[in-house]
């Protein structure tokens, strides 16, 4: 569905107004930079289709990421983690959203804001390259290229963020056991080699 | 004499926040320490052995060794300080520090080194720490060496990652040695990073502290030391605040009255302390000149099964280059696990990545450090810590070096291919395409994948006050009975992993205390 430019702006300028406080940490005027791609890129009087993300339900136990973040996420694991026909376990095996939710939830609230400012940042970041689509609406294939594309980006945010947006997805993943077991990771094993305590060391002698 | 027995042969007996239930609690000691790292368990133990009244906070929790998981992303959330997530101000290196009862002993690889001579000699010609000589300093290593059953490694201690390294190096004519380790009996388990389960690793946790506790030492978890109190010019004590670790929430409000006070923060809280109290600054240079041995974790892959997970964290290494002469960087086989491989370089997005994640157990890492200059500073915006460190131009020349050297060894061991620790996907497979990429590196934000094990700088020690914020024996030069102990005095980065360094030198300024008199 086409919404009205103003509408477009408006989200657009909302996304980029509440990135500020998260990229001021980093180089604000490679940032700025950026931001003038974005509002350029507003200017030529492209639409953008929705600006809300399509929103589903909240998997239970799910307390930081929004419904409308589900979708980014859902993209992302289908393009980062591909692992039919591979050894690797399923990703719907293990529950890698939950896992990056409890994650954020550990957070200091500052980082978790910017976090999370950073994640809505790069669910916009495909429109100028991909005729105004949203990351999450893309087809894998065009998503993969935009991941790569950024990653070899000029602009350090844009690095930044894909770099630390596949560590969330790949942390959630490989943290759980399940994911283990096809590439031969022994886990915790001090219990299982029966390892006992050498407890404290006696005090010193001398 | 009076006979002292150990207190416990498992565990510490620690106040925590649940065992508070008082909304103010004051004390007195002779000695408050501030951290129960390196630097403060050794102050603490120095100091309750001398029949002081010791008070020690700690402003992590309290977590004994039985219920370290080995899974490395709890432990990460657990004991590291931010949850494992502490990053300098431009967001592109981790900077791991223990936040826990123990400190960074708990989670660190256990490796010791002494402090390079040349770098004694940097401390003893160019700032004025003409005392601080090797002579000087030899019975303090020893000292903390006996004392935390330093050893060298042994044959059954040199993984698979590690007999690679000594492989390529040896290949190419490169010194190398068995890494010398802390450690009693190691069980191998290769999850150093995440606390030793079974107390083999000899950190503070199960040394300086349970002695420390022994001889009267009380120690507080959960408890951060928001201000050190002073007046005319002398120290007067601290005061602290007592949270619940879970929900943040202020339990208690705790002050303590003492002449002396030693902060072993690190070197990232201890200027954030004073800068905190506001004192201590009169040279200006409390947060400055931090440096951190910028680190990467290469990965190359073999067509052998490394298993890079299983064995010694940490075997031996490459000191071919040690000497700054020489580069100024070390090299060293290091263990890691999926969490580790998975994000230590690119090897592509999708199906490459899911390709190379196949193939986990053939992948060999290997642990890079340098000599850094300290072009760092660590500061408050308002109420926000801010680590504002980048390699700087001069330095990255070095750290190309290092990522060159450290793929030929793989190569030279047998590598089929590198990856280079980058951002995007840098991927070589001969020494041609190695040198190609190599000179296309460029320093700038977010180019490299960095973490730092080992923060120092930022509260240098020295005899000119204008230059420098304790003294040679770790006396602010403001403020009478307030010293620093731990690598935030260290006038220059060490090259080597330097938790030896902060273990002898606070050992040899709790002899300049005692000696002052308190």
């Amino acid at each position: 569905m086409a919404i009205s430019s103003k509408v477009t702006i408006e989200c657009l300028s909302a996304v980029v107004d509440s990135a500020e406080p998260a990229v001021q940490a980093l180089n604000r005027r490679v940032f700025l930079k950026a931001g003038l791609l974005l509002g350029a890129g507003i200017s030529t009087g492209l639409s953008l289709g929705g600006c809300s993300s399509p929103v589903g339900l909240l998997p239970d136990g799910i307390q930081v990421l929004s419904a409308k973040q589900l979708p980014l996420f859902e993209k992302l694991i289908s393009v980062l983690l591909p692992v039919e026909g591979s050894i690797l376990t399923p990703p719907n095996a293990v529950p890698v959203i939950a896992n990056i939710d409890a994650m954020l939830g550990l957070m200091q609230a500052s980082t978790r804001e910017d976090v999370l400012v950073l994640f809505d940042l790069f669910e916009y970041s495909s429109i100028f390259s991909t005729e105004l689509t949203r990351f999450s609406q893309l087809d894998n294939i065009v998503a993969r290229n935009h991941i790569e594309a950024c990653q070899s980006s000029s602009l350090f945010i844009q690095r930044a963020v894909v770099t630390a947006i596949k560590k969330f997805i790949y942390i959630g993943y490989w943290r759980d056991e399940k994911t283990w077991g096809p590439i031969e990771f022994d886990g915790p094993v001090s219990k299982q080699w029966k390892l006992t305590s050498l407890g404290n060391a006696p005090l010193p002698t001398a | 004499m009076k006979t002292v027995k150990l207190a416990s042969e498992h565990g510490l007996a620690v106040t925590q926040a649940s065992d508070i239930t008082e909304s103010t609690v004051e004390l007195t000691a002779d000695v408050v320490v501030i951290g129960s790292g390196a630097g403060g368990a050794v102050i603490a133990y120095e100091m309750a052995a001398a029949g002081k009244s010791v008070i020690i906070f700690e402003a992590g929790p309290y977590m004994p060794s039985k219920d370290f998981t080995e899974k490395f992303p709890d432990m990460l959330e657990s004991l590291y300080e931010d949850q494992g997530a502490q990053m300098n101000s431009t967001g592109d290196m981790a900077i791991l520090q223990g936040r826990c009862v123990g400190g960074s002993t708990v989670v660190n690889g256990a490796v010791t080194f002494r402090t390079p001579d040349t770098i004694l000699e940097k401390w003893n010609t160019q700032y004025g720490l003409t005392e601080l000589t090797k002579a000087a300093l030899v019975p303090y290593f020893e000292k903390v060496e006996r004392n935390l059953s330093v050893h060298e490694n042994q044959p059954h201690e040199i993984a698979k990652h590690s007999q690679i390294l000594n492989r390529g190096a040896k290949a190419l004519g490169y010194s190398h040695k068995p890494l010398k380790r802390n450690t009693k009996s190691c069980g191998l388990t290769g999850h150093c990073l995440s606390g030793c389960a079974s107390d083999r690793k000899q950190s503070s946790l199960v040394t300086y502290l349970p002695w420390a506790i022994s001889h009267g030492a009380k120690l507080f978890a959960d408890t951060r030391v928001m201000t050190i109190n002073h007046l005319d010019g002398k120290a007067t004590g601290v005061t602290a605040e007592t949270r619940d670790p879970e929900t943040g929430e202020k339990i208690a409000d705790v002050v303590v009255k003492a002449n002396t006070v030693v902060s072993s923060a690190g070197a990232i809280q201890s200027p954030l302390l004073f800068l905190r109290s506001k004192l201590g600054n009169s040279s200006g240079q409390v947060g400055k000149n931090f440096a951190c041995h910028p680190s990467t974790l290469m990965l190359a892959e073999f067509d052998e099964e490394v298993h890079a997970w299983r064995g010694a964290s940490l075997g031996s290494y490459v000191d071919e280059f040690e000497h700054p002469d020489k580069g100024g960087f070390i090299l060293e086989g290091g263990g890691s696990g999926p969490v580790e491989i998975a994000m230590a370089g690119e090897p592509g997005t999708g199906e490459e990545y899911v390709s190379f994640m196949s193939k986990a157990k053939n992948m060999c890492s290997m642990v890079t450090l340098f000599h850094d200059h300290n072009v760092g500073r660590i500061y408050y915006d308002d109420d926000k810590k801010v680590i504002d460190y980048d390699i700087s131009d001069d330095d990255f020349p070095t750290m190309k070096r290092v990522l060159h050297e450290a793929a030929k060894v793989f190569f030279a061991a047998g590598a089929k291919r590198v990856l280079l620790p980058t951002i995007k996907k840098t991927e070589v497979r001969s020494l041609e395409e190695l040198d190609q990429q190599i000179n296309l590196l460029e320093n700038g934000p977010h180019m490299l994948r960095m973490v730092s094990y080992h923060p120092q700088g930022t509260m240098r020690m020295g005899p000119d006050k204008k230059k420098s914020v304790v003294d040679a024996y770790g006396q602010s030069h403001d403020i009478q009975g307030l010293y620093v102990a731990d690598a935030s005095v260290f006038p220059t980065s060490v090259i080597v992993n330097p938790q030896i360094t902060v273990y002898a030198l606070s050992s040899y300024i709790a002899d300049k205390i005692l000696g002052r008199g308190i």
